[in-house]
């Protein structure tokens, strides 16, 4: 197959997102009854969509969000009150979930998943099966101005979120693309002593998963650690869901005073969370993330953290980071799966996999195009 | 030496409850008339001043803070400090409203929160109203100075069913609760040793976090350093006594800012755990863990059994004592006596002269 190097042919390039002051006029005008109020509602509102199969929602956020609510978890929910959200509004492609999550929430249930414009301050995608479509359902909330969060691993073709982000940044509508590692305080303090090491010799980390793409979620949390200038990546595995074994490696570029390295990723099923080794000429830092037996403290330790910058994002309607590094990471994500399925586990530049190449859907069909179609 | 106070259990006695309750409810009318769940905790922040943990608190309670909404679910509603000008500057910049007496928070709060050190000698006095009204209580660690006064203080919570927290941040890390389960695997236990990034004997979180993680029954408790309050090195030692399967061990606890904030390492027969926060990790991360239990409690529901409280207190005593009567020697808990104390940081902080009637 050749590589296409599509980033001029396709405009879908690497290119700058910028935000627009008019086009951000345009949005706050058109965003509906949510924003038509001087004083922002005390409690944000949230719109819930994709809260049926496979979706974080009624897996854990509700139990976070809303801790008064029933919750489907045997550990229970978080207890107290703890963020500034409510869940007012729910879509799914399943009706019939839909009205469940509702009915638990005390929620109203939509019809049409572009119904809760409007009405709403933001709106969270918690499924999984969902994300191929997820730049169409997102399309009228985007438009809207209405910040969204987009669940991982945010597209399966660059065409598709390159076209998302573009509006997004016509719009200037607030983004949170994340998948739940990058949250955790360990990035960013990790991050800030890198300097401490000297030159990177290499890094290994480890992640609680057999599942690749769906819970591999280190993959995004090293780049928030070492950077996305990523010039390689392979993946090895003998399976993406319920793997016995699965490396995926970042060759990194270097830079002045950093030659190249390695950072490679592995899936491990223990006891811990993840684990990180960054090994310098001068020093070592390590972390890791040890699981409690006690609930309470994985909403609060695994999965809090992420719910917590989705509010900031809602609240503040500015995107959790820059859209160009959204782009870099679900390129990045693309190259992996493109040198698993395409390279037989090969490195691949990143830069290189088409806009139009798309991995494989976990449910081909599980949301109905038709539903796109204008009314 | 005798403990003339002895280790008492604070059974909470139905009648004492029955009194609390008409009391609580006789003298909460403002903070009751408003149901709860319609609308935030009206907390009552004490000791805002110097060396105090709720300016860091208030960053992310308020919206005036570093998060774009008020985390959690409390208000801060009043304010005491005994400086009225420190409380003043508090509320104008985070919100509330200044009382003027310690105890002009009664029936105007749903609980009660301080967050000062220098205070912690008073601390058995400036919680009684509140406590004998049945209110919510947080404590600052390491919560007394003698053991006469922590008894009194946890005597009045329990003959009057008051909720009740007295930790320190670290006992609030997910780390305790997995290392506490893992160490169950571990075989028998050979050696624990942590590290821990306060610069100061107030700051060394982890002597109550190793004691959540291995429990409470520690023997024997030694410190060597130069100054609790500006050192260069400190250990801090606990002796575990030998029982059933385990024979004895010690846990080695030592002072070391910077890389890490906290870093813990358990050797046992069948294997080896490691658990630490990196140094640089944000301040949300470090302190909210607590405040969120301070939340639980001051909801309604006490976070430890009060003698585990009892206990901690004691081990923390018996490390001082070791310090300044015993020239670093291990010493034995439960032997310092009920009215010991070690030096009071800020003597006269607190002007006495506010507790007569």
């Amino acid at each position: 197959m050749p590589f296409e190097n599509t980033e001029n042919e396709q405009g879908a390039s690497r290119r700058v997102f910028i935000k627009t002051a008019a086009a951000g006029a345009v949005a706050a005008a058109v965003s509906g009854a949510a924003h038509s109020q001087e004083k922002a509602p005390r409690r944000l509102r949230i719109g819930a969509a994709c809260v049926g199969e496979y979706s974080f929602t009624p897996f854990c956020w509700s139990d976070i969000i809303d801790p008064e609510k029933p919750t489907i978890s045997k550990g229970g929910t978080f207890g107290t009150p703890f963020l500034n959200m409510d869940i007012t509004h729910v879509w799914d492609v399943n009706p019939a979930e839909s009205q469940k999550f509702a009915d638990r929430m005390g929620a109203a249930a939509v019809k049409n998943y572009d119904d809760m414009v409007g009405k709403v301050d933001g709106v969270i995608f918690g499924g999984f099966y969902e994300v191929p479509w997820q730049h169409l359902l997102a399309r009228p909330y985007v438009e809207a101005g209405i910040p969204v969060y987009l669940s991982r691993p945010f597209a399966y073709r660059l065409r598709d979120l390159d076209e998302l982000l573009n509006l997004a940044a016509k719009n200037n509508s607030a983004i949170i693309a994340t998948a739940k590692h990058e949250h955790y305080h360990e990035a960013p303090a990790l991050k800030s002593r890198l300097k401490s090491v000297g030159p990177i010799q290499c890094v290994q980390a480890t992640c609680n998963s057999s599942d690749f793409p769906i819970h591999f979620h280190t993959q995004f949390m090293l780049m928030r650690i070492l950077g996305y200038d990523v010039d390689k990546v392979s993946v090895i595995t003998d399976k993406e869901v319920g793997n016995n074994y699965l490396q995926e490696t970042f060759v990194y570029k270097g830079g002045e005073g950093q030659k190249p390295f390695i950072c490679s990723l592995q899936a491990v099923s223990n006891q811990d969370s993840f684990s990180v080794d960054i090994i310098g000429r001068d020093n070592t830092l390590s972390a890791k993330m040890v699981r409690s037996p006690e609930w309470r403290d994985s909403l609060l330790y695994r999965f809090a953290p992420q719910v917590i910058d989705m509010q900031r994002t809602f609240e503040s309607k500015k995107s959790w980071q820059p859209l160009d590094e959204v782009r870099k990471k679900t390129e990045i994500f693309l190259t992996a799966y493109y040198s698993l399925k395409e390279r037989n586990g090969a490195p691949v530049s990143v830069g290189q996999v088409p806009v139009d190449w798309q991995a494989p859907l976990y449910k081909p069909g599980w949301v109905d195009e038709a539903i796109f179609k204008k009314k | 030496m005798k403990d003339t106070t002895t280790r008492r259990s604070f059974i909470t006695k139905a009648a004492a409850a029955s009194a609390a309750t008409v009391i609580a409810a006789s003298v909460k009318p403002a903070a009751a008339q408003t149901p709860k769940s319609e609308r935030k905790l009206r907390i009552g922040a004490l000791c805002v001043g110097d060396y105090s943990f709720w300016p860091l608190w208030a960053d992310f309670l308020t919206s005036k803070g570093s998060y774009a909404s008020p985390m959690l679910n409390m208000e801060i509603t009043h304010i005491w400090d005994v400086d009225p000008k420190k409380a003043q500057a508090f509320a104008d910049k985070w919100g509330g409203e200044v009382v003027k007496t310690y105890d002009g928070m009664v029936g105007k709060v749903d609980g009660v929160a301080t967050g000062g050190l220098y205070e912690v000698p008073w601390q058995h006095k400036l919680f009684r109203p509140y406590l004998e009204a049945g209110m919510p209580c947080s404590v600052s660690r390491p919560w007394s100075n003698r053991l006469k006064d922590m008894n009194e203080m946890l005597d009045t919570a329990a003959k009057y069913n008051a909720p009740f927290i007295a930790t320190a941040t670290y006992e609030h890390y997910n780390e305790a609760d997995a290392l506490k389960e893992r160490v169950k695997k571990l075989g028998i236990i050979k050696a624990v040793t942590a590290t821990c990034a306060g610069g100061d004997f107030p700051h060394f979180h982890i002597q109550h976090m190793m004691t959540k993680i291995l429990g409470y029954n520690v023997e024997k408790v030694s410190i060597l350093t130069e100054d609790p309050m500006k050192f260069s090195y400190l250990q801090e030692t606990y002796q575990y006594p030998k029982t059933e399967k385990q024979p004895a061990f010690l846990c080695g606890m030592y002072s070391a800012p910077g890389p890490y904030v906290f870093y813990i390492t358990i050797i046992g027969t069948e294997g080896t755990e490691v658990a630490s926060m990196p140094g640089n990790t944000n301040y949300f991360y470090r302190f909210a863990p607590q405040v969120i239990d301070i939340q639980r409690t001051l909801s309604g529901k006490t976070y430890q059994p009060l003698d585990d409280v009892r206990k901690k207190f004691e081990i923390y005593l018996a490390a001082s004592y070791s310090f300044y009567e015993r020239g670093g020697n291990p010493v034995v808990v439960g032997s310092v006596p009920a009215d010991w104390g070690p030096p009071i940081l800020k003597p006269g902080f607190v002007d006495e002269g506010i507790f007569k009637k």
